[in-house]
Formats: structure tokens, sequence, C-alpha cells
């Protein structure tokens, strides 16, 4: 499909004369609604991101330079927002990728997407699919680190025997529930709440009321709406659970709005995988992110979200420059035809045909937070080929998906 | 054990938090025969305000809330004096504006603070007590501060002649001048005690839900079931439907979930409404 | 009387020109834009097909969603082709607002208003709650409609294709409800609205014709619902909701509904200044909020009402247009 590549910003500076094209990146996720969490913030990483390429004359293809530059749109995590989205950026906009936040939104937009050759970055793995060969998870390693964090948690409290899965009833919430279900059971640990809440859910006293009956000494709130997790451990809290045995375990959460609802000092001990820039384990690059993040955008809280959208477009970066051109096509096939691709954590490999049909996932070597004075910090590395290497652990997780619909 | 009586102390609070909305919403109707649907966001302006005010400038948590009332019935005295006088009386027509006002309130709050992210209110009182189950003394204030002002409308309504004015009113329009107050006054007092008390509902239920430009949304229609079935208009009948639809609603989402709870209330309301056509409104009129 | 229905008909065809016309002129983005507004024309004339017996049924919105719900599980599951699911769907619809209008046979006016909305709800709720088949929350994926298998050039997954389809629909409704307005059923219906108790005398079966009334606008509405459906490929309980329908009660007041055009007026002119207000779309719900009070304040009748308002006898703003000599 032929490429349509905007004509550049025309200055009446001495840069008419090295004016560069302008290629255009859709931002199609959330920026509303109770999703908002998991795209809104992501804007902030991707200015970041566009200061420091554009202020460098923008990015290299092949022998041409091009200035990026973001186009948004507020799907609200609709699916049907997201197709009008998709075709506005792609038909009016002629953007050549696409990031997304993916989830129910992929189910409907990615027909078009496909059909169009788009090249769509999301942060939810489960939406790989043989059908959507252009759509590629590069950053987010969700639902697959839960496999992950249980093992950890196993290791770490050998003492916590039962775990309760606390997710809304939505594609985003039942993927992780059935990916902690299996990461728990492969870890020896009995899962004894995993109810999903409806979304019009409100109050979550009740709902807590049923998950703490059970007695569960961990309590794994998986990628539950960031709102919902704050109510959620308010309720907990409230209603007298401790983590005595065990901890809490949660992938994406907005931390701000949990500590406004709990004492910091609660959630100490609480397994994630998200540390903070400026972890000593990270690397200077990392840092340097953080720093520019903080001076440019102080007071906000910090989550994932702001990395990750930013982490796809240094990822399309190298396959741009790999492919020496910004065509979505050739992109993808240079990125495939890479063994490893440099990935925000380090390097990694593709995978997940044997799940999702076709090996688009990008997996590194995934950093375990524990929150330690209301900070996450970085306790260990897991690398989830080594998981999946046992056979025991593949036919539990095989299991366990088929039992919550999210394999044939 | 310990599980029942943390149910009862949920279902206190949820009809607690009901009774507000709703009472506010039946004197308005019985007094103008307005439905005013932008009842729900006066309720979010009222968490708003909170938000603005406790949350940001870190003034005094009742205070704050009690700035929401006086806010809100503000917003709502504005709101009959431009608009809904202007209905005439017809609820079709009053009904329409308040789908008006709604739009104008919505967007009014996005273009201020924005959307996206749901703004957290810190709890003033993050106690712990133990009442038969466990909450917080931020979640159980809910239950007395009802109690307060519900209790207070109601001596007003008894015991001084404006109240009685407006609770005659609220009978037979006419009525309310035989206490010599014309019905445009009566209109206005009745807007701006229903409207301070969703302000009320709203200042005080903003650091326990989320705070958002569309929260109004969530609660305007079981305000609106309660107020059928215990009859617009009628405060005791309301008063009696909120803590019937308090723990019918926390029942059922303690066993079952939250959506069919709101199904079950829904359905409750149409059967009544199939049996008796001429509705269970006090005064309805076509 | 010739006169008045040559410039109607110099009118149609003008109008049916520039429909075919536009979407070669305007962008592919637009052309969905009209096509969105067909549907909600649909979606409007047949509101007032039940306000004309006098009944504002809060339920309309979900009919569509019933349609919409009904084609996506007919040619999404079943594989039903469209040309069957469609009116099929609309069928669907039909009878739910069937089995909706009998327990609300006697309830009038307000409570028949609320009634409506509950039972509306009530199916929403439905589509909520049960995943299996509805979907829940997310919804339900829709195909794009195949009705003319093999044909490539034909694909009705592109813009302009479903454009025509929904042109011809649309004309085809309206043709139908015209049609129903005028002749003596239609008459009925305004006969009771007006003069309930004069019907009665005569011998009507009031609640009847209600609920007949009732059926006839849920089938219409569920084939807004299905041609919306196969246009943006998925649905969602939420797009049936309340906001819906404040809109579809802003357009109707706005427009009025004593003429069968001026539902149509509301939702092309509503619908065109939401559209160029574009740029400032956040403001859009708050403008028509101030439209809709100051329409009710000074200009209760609604659009429609404006000639008549201004001045100018019916009729004579268009003639003063085509001059046809009557022989």
């Amino acid at each position: 499909m032929a490429l349509v590549i905007v004509a550049g910003i025309w200055t009446t500076s001495d840069q008419q004369i090295f004016a560069a094209e302008t290629v255009k990146i859709g931002f199609n996720a959330p920026l509303s609604g109770p999703s908002a969490a998991w795209g809104l913030p992501g804007l902030e990483g991707v200015s970041i991101w566009l200061d420091r390429i554009n202020s460098a004359g923008g990015i290299q293809a092949g022998n041409k330079k091009y200035k990026v530059e973001i186009v948004k749109y507020d799907n609200e995590g609709v699916g049907s927002k997201a197709l009008l989205g998709a075709r506005k950026l792609v038909l009016e906009d002629k953007v050549v990728a696409m990031l997304m936040l993916g989830g129910p939104t992929s189910d409907v937009a990615q027909p078009f997407l496909t059909k169009h050759k788009i090249l769509t970055f999301v942060l939810i793995a489960s939406d790989i699919s043989k059908k959507r060969p252009y759509l590629m998870d590069v950053t987010d390693n969700f639902p697959i680190y839960h496999l992950l964090d249980a093992e950890y948690i196993a290791e770490a409290h050998p003492k916590a025997k039962t775990a309760a899965i606390i997710c809304q009833d939505d594609a985003i919430g039942l993927a992780a529930i059935a990916w902690s279900e299996a990461g728990f059971k492969a870890a020896g640990i009995e899962v004894v709440y995993s109810k999903p809440f409806s979304l019009e859910t409100t109050d979550f006293a009740p709902i807590v009321t049923a998950a703490l009956a059970t007695k569960p000494d961990i309590i794994s709130t998986g990628a539950t709406y960031p709102e919902f997790q704050a109510l959620i451990f308010e309720q907990a809290h409230t209603q007298g659970w401790n983590a005595t045995t065990g901890c809490i375990t949660s992938a994406c959460w907005d931390f701000h709005a949990i500590t406004a609802k709990v004492p910091a000092k609660w959630m100490d001990g609480a397994v994630s995988n998200f540390p903070d820039f400026d972890d000593p384990q990270l690397s200077e690059e990392h840092h340097e992110f953080w720093n520019a993040w903080q001076a440019r955008f102080p007071g906000h809280s910090w989550s994932e979200i702001v990395w990750e959208f930013k982490g796809g477009l240094d990822v399309w970066k190298y396959g741009v420059e790999k492919a020496g051109s910004v065509n979505s096509e050739k992109v993808y096939k240079a990125l495939k035809a890479s063994k490893t691709v440099p990935h925000s954590f380090g390097p990694g490999v593709w995978w997940g045909t044997d799940v999702f049909g076709i090996d688009n996932l990008l997996v590194p070597d995934w950093p375990i937070t524990e929150v330690e004075n209301a900070k996450p910090k970085v306790v260990a590395h897991k690398n989830f080929i080594h998981w999946w290497a046992k056979s025991e652990n593949r036919k539990i997780l095989y299991e366990t998906l088929k039992k919550w619909k999210m394999m044939k | 054990m310990q599980f029942i009586g943390q149910m009862i102390l949920n279902g206190l609070m949820t009809s607690s938090f009901y009774a507000l909305i709703a009472v506010g919403l039946s004197l308005v109707f019985g007094v103008m025969h307005i439905v005013n649907f932008a009842h729900g966001e006066f309720y979010m302006v009222g968490a708003y305000t909170v938000w603005v005010l406790f949350a940001l400038l870190d003034w005094p948590f009742f205070v704050a809330v009690g700035v929401a009332i006086l806010v809100v019935g503000i917003l709502g005295l504005v709101s009959e004096k431009l608009i809904f006088r202007r209905a005439r009386g017809n609820v079709l027509n009053g009904f329409i504006m308040s789908v008006g006002l709604v739009f104008i309130l919505q967007v009014a709050v996005v273009e201020i603070w924005g959307v996206g992210k749901m703004k957290p209110v810190p709890a003033a009182y993050p106690q712990i007590l133990h009442f038969m189950g466990a909450t917080t003394w931020q979640r159980f204030i809910l239950f007395p501060a009802t109690v307060i002002l519900l209790g207070s409308l109601w001596y007003f309504l008894g015991n001084f002649k404006i109240g009685r004015a407006l609770r005659a009113s609220a009978e037979d329009p006419e009525a309310a001048s035989l206490y010599g107050m014309s019905p445009r006054k009566s209109a206005a007092l009745a807007m701006f005690l229903g409207s301070a008390m969703a302000g009320a509902a709203g200042g005080l239920m903003a650091p326990i839900m989320s705070v958002h430009p569309y929260m109004g949304h969530a609660v305007i229609w079981t305000a609106f079931v309660v107020i059928i079935v215990g009859g617009a208009g009628n405060i005791k009948g309301t008063l009696y439907a909120s803590i019937i639809f308090g723990f019918l609603t926390t029942i059922i989402t303690t066993f079952l979930d939250s959506t069919i709870a709101n199904l079950v209330n829904t359905l409750v309301m149409l059967v009544l409404l199939a049996i008796r056509p001429e509705g269970l409104v006090a005064h309805a009129e076509k | 009387m010739r006169k008045s229905s040559m410039n109607k008909l110099a009118g149609f065809a003008l109008l049916t020109a520039v429909m075919i016309a536009l979407p070669f002129v305007v962008s592919g983005y637009k052309v969905d834009f009209l096509t969105m507004l067909m549907v909600n024309v649909i979606l409007a004339v047949s509101f007032r097909v039940i306000t004309t017996t006098g009944g504002w049924s809060l339920a309309h919105v979900p009919m569509m969603g019933a349609g919409a719900y009904a084609t996506a599980l007919m040619s999404g599951n079943l594989g039903i082709p469209f040309w069957f699911s469609m009116p099929l769907a609309g069928l669907v619809a039909g009878l739910i607002g069937l089995g909706i209008s009998y327990p609300l046979r006697r309830t009038e006016g307000f409570a028949f208003f609320v009634a409506s909305f509950a039972a509306g709800e009530a199916l929403r709720l439905c589509w909520i709650r049960f995943k299996i088949p509805f979907g829940g929350h997310q919804g339900l994926v829709v195909p794009p409609p195949m009705l003319v298998p093999g044909v490539q050039w034909l694909d009705f997954a592109e813009a302009i294709p479903y454009y025509f389809l929904t042109l011809v629909v649309t004309v085809f409704c309206l043709m139908i409800m015209h049609r129903l307005d005028v002749c003596r059923i239609g008459s009925t219906f305004k006969t009771i609205h007006s003069e309930e108790n004069l019907a009665k005398s005569m011998g009507i079966n009031t609640a009847r014709y209600k609920m007949l009334a009732l059926t006839i606008g849920s089938f219409f509405a569920g084939i807004a619902g299905v041609l919306l459906a196969h246009r943006l490929w998925a649905i969602e309980p939420d797009q049936f909701g309340f906001s819906t329908t404040l809109y579809l009660l802003v357009w109707v007041v706005f427009g009025g509904t004593t003429t069968f055009s001026g539902p149509i007026l509301g939702v092309v002119v509503l619908s065109i200044i939401g559209e160029l207000l574009r740029p400032l779309a956040d403001w859009v719900p708050m403008v028509y909020g101030i439209i809709i009070i100051l329409t009710l304040i000074f200009l209760p009748g609604g659009l429609e009402s404006l000639p008549s308002r201004i001045g100018i006898p019916k009729g004579k703003f268009w003639r003063a247009q085509i001059t046809v000599e009557d022989r």
C-alpha cells in the first residue's frame, strides 16, 4: 500500500532550505473515562521523546530525515470509538503507525488497521493474534509478568498459601485473572477468589467483603483500573486485612491515587513490575528520562504508562533505521527479522507463537519490585523464557487459559 | 456473623446516600412539578466543590461540605430563576430543560478541570471504626449527617411558617398562597433546599467515590427509581423507598453483582408502574 | 394544490441529486458523518410516530439497540446475510416494542415517560449483565455487511458504498412512515393524542393504537440500529444509553414533532452545527443544552413552527422558488 507522507511545516526562516518532511503517528488511547490512567500519562513520555528526536533533526530513514508528529485521539476505552479514531487517523491524518492501549479496542479497530497494514503497538500482549500480523507488543509484558510475580511471591513468602484476585469484568481484567491464576497455581498457591466485578461498580465495600471472607494471604488486583484499585485497597485496609503471611500484588497502579486512600506504610511489601526510573538498578538512560520527566511534569504521578508508549516509539525508531524507510510494512519486517530488539529493560526476544499464534511479543528480562517506604524498588529480575521452559508450567497455563476461554 | 454485620453497615451507608439524593429530587418535583434531571450534576458540583476546597486548598472537611451545600443551593436557585420558571409547570418541558442543564454543567466542569483521570479526594477521617462491621469514620458519618440534614428538613417543613407553606404547596400549588407565599417563592425555596441536599450528598461522598464530570450519571437513575416508588413529592415515602432500595442494592451486590442490583431496582419500578398505571407519582400531570 | 405538490416533487428531486453527489465531493470521513446523519433521521422520525399518539417513549434508543444487537447476533453468530438480518432485526425490535407496550398500555403522560425509560434501561442492563450472548460491557463485534458476495467494487466495508446503502434504506423507511402518517392510521394516532375521549366514544380502541404506534416506531428504530451496527463494526451497551436518548430528545424538541419534517430538521440542523464546531468538539453538548433551553423558552413549537411565527403562510416560501404553470 502506498505510503503517503504529509508535507512538513514550511517556515519563513532559514530552515526552509532544510525543511524536513513530517511523519505522523497516531495515539489512539483512552484520554478520559475509567481507563484514562492508562492512556493520558503516555502523552507525557511521548512529548519528551518528541522533543529530543525533533530537536536533533528528526529520525533517519535511509537517506531521508523526518520530523515526527503525534496525532492523538481519545477513544475513551470504547471499541467503536477506537475504530472511528483509527479511520480518522489513517484516512485523514495519514499516520504510518499507531500507538494504542489495546484490549477491547483492538478487537474492533484491528480488522481495519490490518487491512491498511498499519503497524500498531499495544500494551496488552493478549491482543496478539495471527489474524493481526501488524499488531505488536514491544513494551508491556501484560499479562505474562503475572506468572513471574507469582513465582517470586512463592519464593519470598513461603507461608502464603491462598490468593484472592479482584479484577473487573472486561477483556483486560479477565486476562489478568486468567494469567494470575495460572501463575499462582504453577507456584503452588491456591486461588480462593477470582470473581470479576462489574464495571458499573461504584461501591467496593461488598465486593471486598466477599473476597476477604475467603481469607486470602495474597490480594492480587492484576490490571484493575487504577481508580478501582485505590478504592479496593481502601476497603481492604478498612476491613482489617493485613499482609502478614503474604502481600499485595498488582500490575499497573496509580500510586498517588492509592496513597490518597490508604496509609503509605500499608503498601510496603507490595509486589509489582514497574520501578521508578531513578532506581539505582536501572541505567543512566533511565535516570536521564526520569529527570527530564520530573522537570517537565512536577508533582505528577509516575506510572509505567508514562514511558511505555514512548518505549514503543523507541522500538519503532529502531525499526525505521533498520529498514531505511517509514513504510509501515517495511518497518515491521525489519523488526521481525532482528533476533533481538532493544527493549526499555534490555535486549528482548520475540515470543508468542505457542499461545498467540504469532511471535509479536518482545520479551526482555523483567524486573520485580517491592514497595519500600512508598517507593517500588527492584528486588529481582526474572526471565519468562525460563518459566516457559518448564513443561509443568506450560501445562497449567494452557489449562487455565482454556478455563477462562482465552484459548481454544 | 461479622459478615452479616458488615452487610448491614454497608446497607445503612447506601440507604443514607440514596435518601440524601432522592429526598431533594422529590421535594423539587412535589412543589414545582419539575423532574430536574440535572440533579445528578448538582451532586457532581457538590463533590467538585469539596475536592477543590478540601483536597486542593486544605480547608477543613465540614466547612468544605457546608460551602458545597450553599454553592449548589444557589446553583439551584439560579437554575430555577433562569430556566425552570419558564416551563410553567409543563412536566415534559421542564424535563427537557433540565436535560439542557445537564449538558451545560458537564461541559463546564470538563472545561474547567479537565476530564481524564478521576480526582482523588483523601479521606478526612480515615480512622477505622467498628460498629457491626468495619468501616472508616469517613464513610460512617454519612449516616448521622443524613439523619441531621433530613431531620432538619422535616422540622423545617413542620414547624416554620415558610416550611408549612412549602409542604402545602407540594399538595396543591394554590394552597401556598393561603400561607401568604407566592408560588414563585415556594418554587425558589424548594429548588434551593432540594439542590442543597444534592450538594450535601456530593460533598460527603467525594472522599468515598470517584470524582469525575460524569459521576452524576451513575446516581440519577437510582434516584429516579427511588422517588417514583416512594411517590414523588412524598418525603416520607421517598425515605422509606431509600431504605428499601439501599438494602436491596447492598444485599444483591454482595451476593451477585451491582448490575443485577440495578436491574432488580429497575424491574421493581417497572412492575409497580404497570400495576398502577396512573403512576405512583403523587401529582401526575399530563 | 397541484402546484404545491409539483414544488414538493421538485424539491425532493433536488435533494436526491444533492445526496447522490455529496459523497464524491467530500472527504471520506465526512461521508461517514452523512451516513450517521441518515441513521439519526430514521431514529427521530420513528420516534415521532410514537409521539403522534401522545407518548414520549424513552425506550426508543434502546429499541435501536435491540435492532443493533439482533443484527450483530444474527449476522455474526448465525451468519445470516444482511438482506435478511436487517428486516429480521427490525422485526425483533418491533416485537420487543410490542412486548413493552402491553404492560404500559394504560400508563400515560409522565408515568409512561418514566416507565418506558425503565423498560429500556432494563433491556440495556441485560445486555451488560449477560455476557453470553450479549458481550457484556464490551459489547459485540459486528461484521461489515456482505451484500453481493464476490463483487469487489461493492465492498460495503468502505464508506461510500455504505453511504448509498444507507441512503436507499433511509428513503424507503421515510416513504413508508410518511405514508403511514397521512393515511387513516396516522390520523387516528393524532386523534388519540388530541381528542382521546372523542376517539374512545367513537369506538376506537385507543390502547391498541398506542401499542401499534410503539411497535411500528420500535421497528424503524431497530432498522436504524442495524445501519449503525454494520458501519461501526462494534456495538456497546453505552451507545444506547442515557446520553443518546438525551440527544434524541434535544433533536426532536428543537425540530418540533407536529409535522413530519420537524424531527428531520432538528437532526439535520443540530448535527451540522455539531460538525461545524468539530474543532471545539468539547463544547458541543453545552451548545446543544443552551439551544434547547432557548428553544423551549422562545420557540416552544420547535423549528418547524418558525414559518408561522414569522408570519409566512405555510407553503408560500417554497412556492416562491419554482413556478410551474398549472395547466
